[in-house]
């Protein structure tokens, strides 16, 4: 992801002085109280069943509590052209993957999901909250081709990596998210990066995977195509984790495309590849 | 447009003053001249030339140039500049007459001098909210890694809040960091900071005198909003070859001076290097072949001030100076490089002219530039990202005595500013793909002033003046009045009442948040969508010698209002973004406080004690969440800060050795914290983040921060020159003061019944510096 450059001078400034060590300690303060809102999260994707998070913000240094976090008895409606859904709660967590969808269609149905078609989302929780959200569908971005890149580091290291390539689509700002996955070392996510054409509109843009790969190592990759609501959010996002009381940080407030609460309701259109090192 | 009625303002004060010049009947004749050192023949800026006997009397300006009306006569005058012996003479006054007065330096006099400025002369000006430092003196103080620095002692005084601990950074009256105007030689000086902001690009050896005005601005004075930091570099020695400098922790300096022609033209050049990238470098070598070795960056920055002049006549003198400092990081591994640099070039060419006695002119060309450059190659690809801000600049200014009761200073300025902002190239290897990016701005600042310094009476005195400023970018022309006014009553021989008001208008902007300013932070400049910020500031004081000149105390309260205040829009993309005007908002803000400064100034024990009491706040109101900050509620700036206390004390023990000591105290400091998190699932595969929003800026105040330093300076007998050793040590008590606060969130385990719920979550404070002990050697022939 986009790194903050003025959090790397910090981290450079302590290096320098070589002062970052006996010098933290855990003190107490007092934070401004908070009012609590809705958090919902919705991701439609192409052959997955449609599902919805639905929470809310919570106190830092309350005793963990799934029912505080996660709402039960919240009403959430999805709409497109003609169609009108009303979610289920799903009562299982994912526990080995640390997530809960609490809300999804019936029969983990999936949403047919055509170019220019925009859907709307509704959540109405038990308290009377009210978050709305709208997404259009877009098209997805082919990668191209992927290469394998050797790169020597000295005379006792080097990294291999994979490049993928694909062609950005001219005439429109376009984002993407860029995910590549170890297969071979039980899932671990290698690369998980986001950003916009800003500089190479309408160009061939190159991602790497990553580095240190073996032979006989399989890789998934997945670039998605994002609007630009889900970009702002997750730089945004980025921002805030970066400012946490970070001196040098920018301005922090996270922008959601979620009206009457925070969260993200997107498309995701995306293409694959697997590729094995040789 | 308003400049019309403004011009005639200026035309009708000129008028005014020509009838000034006859204002007297009586016959009078005019004592001009320099006050200088007599050892080095360096001008003193601030020395005093009192007729004994009556109440009239002139202080150098920044050239050292006075000049005094008086009735035909004789008289004794007294010539006197703290540090000096005190001169006098007399002289039978019955022609205009020019005199060079040279003071002998008093050695025997140890104190710490924080402002040069005598005890009854600042009872008798109008001027307020300006501290003079003396930097020879201030050498005395205990600082961070044995480095003097100006701006921390600026730090030190009322009215003046640090940013982040060790920094250079300084918020001057509820004012931000760019509405502070810090000119080296005439020329203004954008990013004043070595290493992020610990260490000033001032290397103390250079220079001669430091000014601040926290208010009241002389009308020559425009274009920042809160303070006006002005340093005058030394025109060295015209009477013999000497030189000094210091063997530090972490950096060394040298400085040389010497006559040119002897007596009328002198040199000096002066010259500071940290070498910590000489081990790193040496580290790096020794450990190349280890397999498993990471490399450790390279740092370093260096100055340096160079400085000639030269008297052609009596009437006229020539300087040209300049400075040239850098900031170098490098790291190279294998294919992989990176590099970034930054740093300010300077150079200022000037002529003193004297016309007659009473009307003396100084002409001044500058150029300022700043820039960064980051650049980062690889196998893969290179890039490059930079910005810079280019001034080039003509003013000229006049100070005319027209009788010897009004002293009338006029002159106009022209700024041509050029910003290269976020100047970005990418190129692959195979040339595959290629960009650039970038935003070139250009601005012109246009100054004229008038001021009248006018000597009511014994009781009354008055500073009355205007300043017009105009600015045009972007097809768009700005323009404003700047009155200035200031008041002096003397309640007392004791006791003297001030006021004063002043506009000031900012046309340059600087937004940044952090406690210091950092390499690439971006200068912008007004456009036609980015308006003037703006400011009206009001201060009333007393000021006062008690125990018989022993010591001064000035207690001074102010109220400012801001208007088109900038500062960052909700989720402001700042990395390459070229047209960062984007990101801006616009509000208005207030500050107000009280501070009170006690002064000891002569004799074995020195010092002071700097109160302030102070309120900060701003307002941005807009239509959208990305605009309307805090929900367009007032709400406390960055630096808002309660209460500040300062005390600092010299002692000298015997002529050898002495003692000096520093405490801090200052409320907490404000921090933006979250208050509350949400859990982010994510697609798969990745796991959910906790996302922390900060909803509110400005939410939290720090603990209080609070530090004691110490000093000792030994001073070895003198065989070929003077030296000292230096002792200081930093954060005597080991106070863990907070730099960083920040909430900690453990990740939750795989499988965690609680998915990634936080649970343990605490609050964490990072701090900088611990106790940091200091030598340095310093030399002096």
């Amino acid at each position: 992801m986009k790194r903050n450059l003025k959090y790397q001078f910090l981290i450079a400034i302590i290096s320098i002085l070589g002062l970052s060590s006996c010098l933290q300690k855990q003190i107490d303060i007092k934070l401004p109280p908070f009012k609590s809102m809705l958090v919902v999260e919705g991701y439609l994707e192409k052959g997955k069943p449609f599902q919805v998070a639905v929470s809310q913000t919570s106190n830092f240094f309350a005793a963990p509590d799934l029912n505080a976090v996660f709402l039960r008895k919240a009403i959430v409606i999805l709409s497109y052209k003609n169609v009108v859904d009303t979610l289920v709660f799903n009562p299982i967590p994912d526990l080995q993957h640390l997530k809960w969808f609490n809300y999804q269609l019936k029969n983990k149905d999936t949403v047919p999901l055509t170019l220019g078609t925009t859907y709307f989302l509704k959540v109405i929780d038990s308290t009377g909250r009210v978050a709305t959200a709208q997404t259009t569908w877009m098209d997805s971005v082919k990668i191209d081709s992927v290469k394998e890149v050797i790169t020597k580091l000295n005379n006792f290291k080097s990294d291999t990596a994979m490049r993928a390539y694909f062609k950005d689509p001219s005439g429109s700002q376009n984002y993407y998210r860029f995910v590549a996955v170890d297969k071979s070392r039980g899932d671990s996510v290698r690369v998980d990066n986001y950003g916009s054409d800003q500089l190479l509109s309408g160009q061939v843009i190159s991602l790497s995977t990553g580095h240190n790969y073996r032979h006989g190592d399989t890789c998934d990759i997945t670039l998605y195509h994002i609007d630009n609501a889900y970009y702002t959010f997750l730089s945004t996002s980025e921002l805030a984790d970066n400012a946490n009381g970070n001196p040098f940080a920018s301005p922090a407030a996270i922008i959601s495309n979620i009206s009457g609460g925070t969260g993200i309701f997107t498309v995701l259109p995306e293409s694959n590849r697997r590729v094995v090192f040789k | 447009m308003h400049y019309k009625p403004v011009f005639k303002g200026i035309f009708f004060l000129l008028f005014l003053f020509s009838f000034l010049t006859n204002a007297s009947a009586q016959k009078t004749f005019t004592l001009s001249g320099y006050v200088k050192d007599k050892s080095s023949g360096e001008e003193l800026i601030g020395a005093t030339v009192m007729a004994k006997g009556t109440t009239k009397g002139a202080t150098t300006n920044s050239y050292g140039y006075f000049a005094l009306t008086l009735p035909q006569g004789e008289y004794s005058f007294r010539v006197d500049y703290l540090g000096y012996k005190s001169f006098e003479t007399k002289i039978n006054l019955n022609t205009d007459t020019r005199m060079t007065f040279k003071l002998d330096p008093d050695n025997v006099m140890n104190e710490v001098e924080i402002n040069a400025e005598s005890p009854r002369e600042q009872l008798e000006k109008t001027q307020m909210s300006k501290i003079e430092l003396n930097v020879q003196q201030m050498k005395k103080l205990p600082v961070l890694f044995g480095e003097v620095d100006v701006l921390k002692t600026l730090q030190l005084l009322p009215g003046v809040q640090s940013g982040s601990e060790g920094s250079t950074g300084f918020f001057v009256r509820g004012g931000a960091q760019d509405q502070n105007l810090i000119i080296l030689d005439e020329a203004p000086v954008y990013n004043a900071s070595h290493l992020f902001g610990f260490f000033s690009v001032f290397n103390s050896d250079a220079i001669k005198n430091v000014e601040l005005y926290k208010g009241d601005f002389p009308a020559r004075y425009g274009g920042r909003l809160s303070s006006v930091v002005d340093i005058t570099l030394k025109d060295g020695n015209n009477e013999k070859f000497s030189g000094e400098g210091g063997i530090g922790l972490i950096a060394s300096r040298l400085t040389l001076e010497g006559p040119i022609v002897k007596g009328k033209s002198s040199y000096i050049i002066s010259a500071r290097r940290t070498y910590v990238d000489l081990f790193t470098n040496l580290i790096n070598e020794i450990n190349k072949n280890k397999p498993n070795y990471n490399i450790i960056p390279a740092y370093y920055f260096y100055d340096v001030n160079a400085k000639v002049n030269y008297e052609l006549d009596s009437s006229n003198k020539v300087f040209l100076s300049g400075y040239f400092g850098r900031d170098v990081f490098s790291f190279n591994r294998g294919t992989f490089g990176f590099g970034f640099n930054w740093g300010n070039a300077t150079g200022t060419a000037r002529w003193n002219h004297v016309f007659s006695p009473k009307l003396f002119e100084n002409t001044t060309a500058t150029f300022t530039d700043y820039e960064y450059n980051i650049s980062s190659t690889s196998n893969q690809l290179t890039f490059n990202l930079g910005s810079h801000i280019q001034d080039w600049a003509v003013k000229t200014d006049f100070d005319y005595l027209a009788s010897n009761t009004h002293y009338i200073q006029f002159g106009a300025s022209e700024i041509y500013h050029i910003f290269d902002i976020s100047r970005f190239s990418l190129q692959t290897s195979t040339n595959s793909t290629a960009t650039t990016l970038g935003n070139t701005l250009f601005g012109d600042e246009l100054g004229a002033y008038i001021s009248d310094d006018w000597d009511m009476s014994d009781r009354w005195k008055l500073n009355y003046g205007l300043r017009w400023s105009g600015f045009v970018s972007d097809n768009k022309f700005y323009n404003a009045p700047e009155p200035r006014l200031a008041l002096r009553y003397k309640l007392t021989d004791d006791v003297s009442l001030k006021g004063s008001y002043t506009h000031m208008n900012q046309y340059i902007h600087l937004v940044s948040n952090s406690g210091s300013t950092l390499p690439t932070d971006i200068w912008y400049p007004t456009t036609s969508t980015v308006p003037p910020q703006k400011c009206d500031q009001i201060d009333a004081g007393v000021t006062t010698v008690i125990l018989g000149d022993k010591l001064t105390l000035t207690d001074e309260v102010y109220y400012k209002q801001y208007q088109n205040l900038i500062d960052y829009k909700n989720g402001a993309q700042l990395f390459l973004n070229p047209k960062i005007d984007t990101s801006f908002v616009y509000g208005n803000g207030w500050s107000y406080g009280n501070e009170i400064f006690l002064q000891k100034q002569a004799g074995r024990f020195t010092g002071w004690i700097a109160y302030t009491l102070s309120w900060s706040q701003v307002q941005f109101k807009g239509n959208t969440f990305e605009t309307n900050i805090n929900n367009g509620q007032v709400f406390y700036a960055k630096y808002d800060q309660r209460n500040n206390i300062s005390v600092v004390a010299s002692y000298d023990l015997t002529e050898r050795l002495s003692i000096s000591a520093t405490f801090v105290f200052q409320s907490g400091s404000l921090t933006s914290l979250p208050t509350s998190y949400s859990l982010i699932q994510d697609p798969n595969p990745t796991n959910p983040f906790i996302n922390t929003s900060e909803d509110t800026r400005n939410n939290v105040r720090l603990p209080a921060y609070n530090r004691l330093d110490l000093a000792i300076v030994w001073k070895f007998k003198p065989k070929w020159g003077h030296s000292d050793l230096t002792l200081s040590v930093y954060n005597v008590y080991d106070r863990l003061n907070p730099y960083i606060v920040y909430i900690n969130l453990p990740a939750a385990l795989p499988g965690s019944a609680n998915l990634n719920i936080p649970q343990g979550a605490t609050v964490q404070q990072i701090s900088l510096f611990p106790i940091i002990p200091s030598l340095t050697y310093n030399f002096k022939f």
